[in-house]
């Protein structure tokens, strides 16, 4: 379906009654005036003298000889016959079915802006259409013999997976002309002329290939007869090859896109302006000045700033997702210079717990998961974790913003990880951070969902993340068509599908891992590369353990073994052989060097293969005269160097989109809405920026300062914009309500993985062991999901596996969303399933409990001690008096209900508080992890 | 088109919480209904007449119930028992496997019932005796033939998961009557024998999570941790709750204008009131003797899922906006033995769902509850395995499927299949098609039910062909 009809026709749907009406009278009096005569006028219509003219009009502006929006040209019959992305434009005798008619018809087109066609002229191009003659004519003179060019899809889609480049069963390659003619061990697959002696068809018709034991594996299915009736045409024809020329960018002008589209804001290199002179002594930093000028001029001013235990807490929060540590908040604190705020920030910056804090920022926008996702079954993904342990390693070292996209968008590409003797550390962590490619769901494993549609949906997937998160872009709209808002056409997209296809080649397909439901002949995308010395090791192990097997084999065979005996034998050696295909692998991607050829296809289906494409750039994003050149690279394997230059490209320092777009996500991770408040859409689409200098200031400064993340929290933390209080003053709300002018910070509800932390570090229960395999979670048969502690105690959010259907209730419960395929963008709900959680959930009572005990052994049972040290484990802060005595009045109204129970009520297991005073304490406790104060930072 | 007034609207909620929430929210402050105020700001997406239905009950029998069966008979079946389907009526098969079998006749009788006259096999008795109520629709597609990609398109449009649900689309549309219940309750399996694709049937996609299903059981805590899950006196819940009370009344008197703090006290308040209604809610002790009997409660194979139906029925009387019901597993999935398979998984679901209908009616609420029965696809009407004990493989191709009251043409019989039941011919239904036709009478427009994604105005239809089949709308 043309979406651009559907959508418009929507909006336009009155006003395309009104046309339709007319259409209809129109034709009542067309048929009533033409009665008589009607078949001599109307076949007197010609393209030349009657549409043309109505298209040149109405249509030349984007579909004519200068400009081809959808690929699309009206100059001629020849064009108009052939048509754009979406198939011809008209079909000789049936308007009905001819897209031109259609979208005039229904006011689809001229676009929104324009008045549509009269009655009058879709009369025309209607009855030009339906007279059919000089499109018939046309038809004629075009050949309509089948070419090398319909049969090389076919070949892919029917053929390549057995012979080809993975396989090349019976010695048959068909991948190309000069290989299909070769022909294989058992005789000619190609005769020219003769189908009957081609192996190719006779095969095929005996139902030999493809083997039925293949068949519905793997994408394999017989070939449709009009397939076989297309490459027997051919064949009869001569099975001449045809010289294929790959659509790429070149020197010549472009036609799809104008350079008028080109010098839209986001589509231009930012350059930084100097920042506005503001006499002010609250201005700081150069983001102060941006931002109060701004405010000035609406007569607002910033806010004052926030208290010293405000600032602790909200830096803290912000920096490592959890609240400050007593010696940071008491240096912080009760320190007078200046230097101070500074000295906090970089020990924050330092903790190993900001590297897991904005790790799981990364995460959102990879779409980490450890599971693939798309079936039920949902596979646990074993070596996910490695790449989760790599980008919050990145973010702690604070690797460079560019290298940190180009190990991760093209690592295998940066090192020749086939030599197995230059394999060292550094080798493996650039293939894990490929992994950032494999993060979106990947059902293929299974073959119900390995055709080749399915494995399309994982390309487009991972295209759709690395445009929308490093980008900007929805590019994913162009799959099927041109972009409807953005100079995108369609060819575009399918050349960032080529740059991709050296590794992700739906026609040389790897599974995600090995399956049972698999083609037997499956390859896996999972590496084993290892460091020579853990090579050794491994192999060592690994020869032992095959000689215990062995061992185990021969004793099996000896006669005299109890039932008993045998059980316990045959379970070793499962659990043996179930470690020997247990060696490290890495989740990559990684470039093949064979990458099939890339056809645009026609609304997104991959069975109407198009123009062939090579690899390329947005064109709007580049002069549009500049060839997209990869390098291919001479490793030990070849590689297509494809994804490489396109990194390279996407981070070079004149790119107009990737610095301002990582500017403004972690600018909107710090103050709720970025300065483009669509973060994932820089285009026609998304809204403009609210301080674009400041924008464009920051991301040039971030390029010069080589791309560090931790100096851009530094420069934002430190401005007296961020360090502002979030008090709410009626000004703020008549003149700046949405905050789009930063009148103050704003107050913020903790994540769902702060949530969960920060009770479990107020407990006293937080693991602060880093890294490795996943924790486990447990699926009550209610559907309550919780993760399981190890000695008591549990690891940081980031490290509990996220298995798609399994996902810990607390984190769906507090926004952490389906990773389909990511997120960029987490809302911060208030729904009641919030509080009925922290209320009743066992886990949270449990962990008040051991937040109880805590108190109590630093306090004793002096209550107004306990109270007073509660709040400042919990909230960094004493109870103000009004507190202070609400929490009173609660513990000593708690022990005496309980008193007057008598039996005290029944206490968690994993405590084992027994006394009415303790238990009373950790209600209190559970009270207050409950509270507002805990949940939001100001 | 939004009009100036719905720009304010949505900036007012932006600056007070955030988009959709804050126009719950802001319906929880007003003690307005949840509903309304989201149907103002969905506005435009309401059709020019009334609805016809206010809530819906979906009765998703994922499995894939045999259409050849149940609903649609085909004599010619009888006729050609065994012999090969003619392969110009299987000439739709996507796999080599959709062709492969005999034909097999029903080993069931079929006989028309009611005034309608529509023809209902006699493994169905108690649905036979409401067919006046129905709308069959008998040439019902879907575009996969395995159950996964095939359910997800059944519930969200799309056959693979990520988007919403048809459910949470009609709570974000519409809203919930009665704040104290969530708008969309699932009511699976309560043994935890969930159907294929799991909790992903009632996922929310990219709409707000509030708009997910709610999975309630019957019994004690009908819904997650909406009761203490340790022990705990209930004096002491309650002085602890006047403790958060108060420690969040102080908080929020120094945060003036931050109404995310409001909407929080008003989510414990909530919180209470929800554990008592909900409990109500899912309790069915104060239900006449008479009513247990009809949903056949306390018989051995209907026991469990009449329970289900009738508490359906009390979700719908509470304002539920949208309640499905899912069968244990994958009960329709009849691949072998049919004659006991298919039975059986009758037996289970025919009396009840017979008495929701019934039921409805009878208390005046089935004029404004559609009721829309059916699976992902139906069955191929070939023998699978060996023949004694033959079942039937999935038929994406033609399948029946029917709605009942909530403005549905009552006592009709719509499209058909050819001439041996493998594929739909006449008055063609597709899953968006089936979507459509729900919203429709939900008085939504499929067109302009949108949310906007990133600048992608998704919907439940997304960009597929759709029209709504106004035949089967009384």
């Amino acid at each position: 379906m043309w979406c651009r009809t559907i959508t418009t026709r929507s909006r336009y749907s009155l006003h395309v009654l009104h046309v339709l009406h007319a259409v209809i009278r129109s034709c009542c009096v067309v048929v009533i005036f033409f009665a008589g005569e009607i078949s001599s006028d109307a076949s007197e219509l010609t393209f030349e003298r009657d549409v043309r003219p109505i298209l040149a009009a109405r249509c030349d502006k984007c579909h004519g000889a200068r400009s081809r929006k959808a690929n699309l040209s009206l100059v001629d019959v020849a064009a108009v016959k052939q048509g754009g992305e979406s198939g011809p434009a008209a079909v000789a005798g049936a308007p009905d079915k001819s897209l031109l008619f259609d979208v005039i018809n229904s006011g689809a087109m001229p676009p929104d802006d324009e008045p549509p066609l009269t009655a009058e002229q879709i009369g025309v191009v209607r009855r030009w259409i339906d007279s059919g003659t000089d499109l018939v004519a046309h038809e004629s003179e075009q050949s309509s013999e089948v070419t090398y060019a319909d049969i090389v899809p076919l070949m892919l889609r029917r053929c390549v997976m057995c012979h080809g480049p993975e396989y090349q069963f019976g010695g048959v390659d068909l991948r190309e002309h000069s290989l299909m003619l070769r022909g294989g061990e058992n005789g000619a697959v190609f005769v020219a002329g003769k189908p009957d002696e081609s192996l190719m068809v006779t095969r095929v018709l005996k139902q030999l290939c493809p083997p039925k034991a293949d068949i519905g594996e793997s994408g394999i299915e017989p070939m449709t007869s009009a397939e076989l009736d297309r490459l027997t045409r051919w064949i009869v024809a001569g099975a001449k090859p045809l010289l294929l020329a790959e659509d790429v960018a070149t020197e010549e002008p472009d036609a799809l896109v104008t350079d008028a589209e080109r010098k839209f804001w986001s589509f231009v290199t930012p350059v930084k302006t100097p920042p506005p002179t503001v006499t002010s002594e609250e201005v700081r930093t150069e983001i102060d000045a941006f931002v109060l000028a701004k405010l000035n001029n609406a007569g607002l001013t910033l806010s004052v700033e926030a208290d010293r235990t405000t600032l602790a807490r909200r830096a803290a929060f912000a920096l490592t997702g959890l609240p400050p540590s007593d010696t940071l908040l008491k240096e912080f604190t009760e320190s007078e210079g200046g230097g101070a705020w500074s000295e906090l920030i970089d020990h924050l910056l330092r903790s190993p717990r900001y590297g897991e804090k904005w790790g799981r920022f990364w995460l959102d926008l990879a779409g980490y998961s450890d599971s693939e996702g798309k079936r039920n079954a949902d596979s646990v993904r074993p070596f996910a974790w490695k790449y989760r342990d790599w980008v919050i390693t990145a973010f702690q070292d604070d690797m460079p913003y560019n290298e940190f996209l180009v190990e991760q968008l093209a690592g295998d590409e940066l090192v020749d990880w086939a030599d197995e003797s230059s394999v060292n550390n550094d080798v493996i962590r650039k293939l894990t951070a490929t992994g950032f490619l494999r993060m979106v769901p990947d059902g293929t494993a299974a073959d119900p969902v390995n055709r080749f549609s399915d494995r399309m949906e994982v390309i487009t997937d991972a295209i759709d993340v690395v445009s929308r998160s490093l980008m900007g872009l929805t590019m994913n709209c162009a799959r099927c068509h041109s972009h409807k808002y953005d100079p995108i056409p369609q060819r575009d997209y399918y050349r960032l599908v080529a740059v991709f296809k050296g590794a992700y080649d739906e026609y040389d397909w790897m599974t995600p891992h090995a399956f049972n439901n698999q083609w037997k002949n499956s390859k896996q995308r999972l590496l084993e590369v290892l460091c020579p010395d853990e090579r050794i090791e491994i192999k060592q192990q690994q020869q032992q353990t095959q000689q215990r097997i062995d061992k185990i084999t021969a004793e099996l065979k000896q006669k005299g073994l109890s039932g008993d005996e045998k059980k316990q034998l045959r379970a070793e050696q499962t659990q043996l052989t179930t470690k020997l295909q247990q060696s490290p692998k890495i989740r990559a991607l990684w470039d093949r060097g064979r990458p099939s050829p890339t056809f645009v296809y026609r609304r997104g289906d991959e069975t109407q293969p198009s123009t062939l494409v090579g690899p390329g750039v947005p064109s709007m994003l580049t002069d549009g005269r500049t060839p997209f050149q990869p390098v291919a690279l001479q490793h030990s394997t070849p590689k297509t160097g494809r994804r490489l230059a396109f990194a390279r490209w996407l981070t070079s320092e004149d790119h107009p989109l990737t610095a301002r777009v990582i500017v403004n996500r972690i600018w909107q991770q710090h103050f709720g809405l970025g300065l483009v408040e669509s973060i994932d859409n820089f285009g026609n689409q998304g809204t403009p920026p609210s301080h674009p200098q400041l924008l464009d200031w920051l991301a040039v400064d971030f390029v010069e300062h080589g791309w560090s993340i931790k100096r851009l929290h530094r420069q934002i933390v430190t401005s007296a914009v961020w360090m502002q209080s979030s008090a709410i003053t009626d000004d703020h709300r008549s003149m700046d309500p949405d905050n789009r002018l930063l009148s103050r910070m704003p107050m913020r509800r903790l994540s769902a993985e702060e949530v969960r932390d920060t009770m479990l570090l107020v407990a006293g229960r937080l693991s602060e062991t880093p890294f490795g395999e996943p924790d486990a979670v447990e699926v009550r048969n209610d559907g309550l999901v919780t993760s399981k502690p190890v000695d008591g105690q549990w690891r940081r959010s980031i490290y509990v596996r996220q298995r798609r259907k399994e996902m810990p209730t607390i984190f769906e419960t507090f926004d952490l969303p389906q990773m389909t395929p990511n997120c960029t963008d987490r809302t911060a709900s208030t729904v009641v399933t919030q509080s009925l959680h922290l209320l009743n959930n066992r886990m949270v009572y449990d962990l008040a409990h051991a937040f109880a005990r805590r108190v109590q052994n630093a306090a004793g049972d002096d209550r107004p001690r306990q109270v007073t040290l509660a709040f400042e484990i919990a909230l960094n802060r004493q109870p103000s008096d009004e507190e202070r005595q609400a929490s009173l009045y609660a513990l000593h109204s708690i022990e005496q209900e309980l008193s007057a129970a008598g039996t005290p009520q029944s206490e968690p297991d994993s405590v084992g508080d027994v006394d009415t005073q303790t238990i009373a304490l950790a209600e209190f406790c559970h009270g207050l992890l409950n509270s507002a104060s805990l949940l939001y930072v100001d | 088109m939004l009009t100036d007034h719905h720009t304010a609207r949505r900036s007012f909620f932006r600056s007070t919480t955030d988009g959709v929430f804050g126009a719950a929210l802001a319906s929880l402050l007003s003690d307005d209904v949840y509903g309304r105020s989201l149907e103002s700001s969905h506005g435009s997406a309401q059709t020019d007449f009334v609805p016809r239905a206010k809530a819906v009950i979906h009765l998703c029998m994922q499995g894939g119930p045999s259409q050849v069966d149940l609903f649609d008979p085909k004599p010619a079946l009888r006729r050609h028992d065994g012999q090969e389907p003619p392969r110009e009526l299987t000439q739709n098969a996507v796999f080599e496997n959709d062709r492969r079998g005999q034909l097999m006749q029903s080993p069931w009788k079929f006989r028309q019932h009611g005034r309608s006259g529509a023809w209902v096999s006699e493994v169905l008795p108690h649905i036979a005796r409401e067919v006046d109520e129905l709308s069959i629709v008998r040439s019902m597609y879907n575009v996969h033939s395995n159950h996964e990609p095939a359910i997800f398109k059944l519930v969200s449009g799309q056959t693979f998961p990520g988007h919403p649900t048809f459910g949470s689309w009609i709570s974000y549309a519409l809203g919930s009557e009665n704040q104290n219940l969530p708008s969309y309750v699932v009511l699976a399996d309560p043994n935890g024998r969930l159907p294929t694709n799991g909790v992903s049937n009632w996922m929310s996609g990219y709409l707000p999570p509030v708009h997910q299903g709610t999975r309630m059981r019957a019994g004690d805590s009908p819904v997650l941790n909406l009761k203490p899950d340790f022990d705990e006196l209930p004096a002491v819940t309650a002085a602890k709750r006047d403790l958060i009370s108060r420690l969040d009344r102080i908080h929020r008197k120094s945060r003036p204008g931050q109404p995310v703090l409001d909407a929080r006290l008003s989510n414990y308040e909530m919180a209470a009131r929800m554990q008592l209604e909900a409990t109500q809610a899912l309790s069915t002790t104060d239900e006449t003797e008479a009513t247990q009997k009809m949903y056949g409660i306390g018989n051995k194979p209907t026991d469990e899922f009449g329970q289900r139906c009738l508490l359906a029925r009390r979700l719908i009387e509470r304002g539920v906006r949208f309640v499905q019901l899912f069968p244990r597993g994958q009960a329709w999935d009849n691949h072998s033995n049919i004659r006991t398979s298919l039975k059986s998984i009758c037996d289970i679901t025919d009396q009840p769902v017979a008495a929701l209908v019934k039921d409805l009616r009878d208390r005046g609420l089935l004029d404004s509850t559609l009721i829309v029965w059916g699976g992902e696809f139906g069955r191929l009407p070939m023998s699978q395995g060996d023949l004694r004990k033959a079942g039937r493989d999935h038929g994406p191709y033609g399948f029946t499927s029917w709605m009942a009251g909530g403005g549905a043409k009552p006592g009709m019989v719509y499209g058909s299949t050819d001439e041996i039941g493998y594929a739909s011919v006449e008055n063609q239904v597709s899953i968006q098609d089936w979507h459509a036709t729900i919203l429709h009478l939900l008085g939504l427009r499929h067109e302009e039910l949108v949310f906007n994604r990133n600048g992608l105005g998704e919907r439940l239809t997304h960009q597929f062909e759709t029209r709504v089949v106004h035949d089967i709308i009384a």
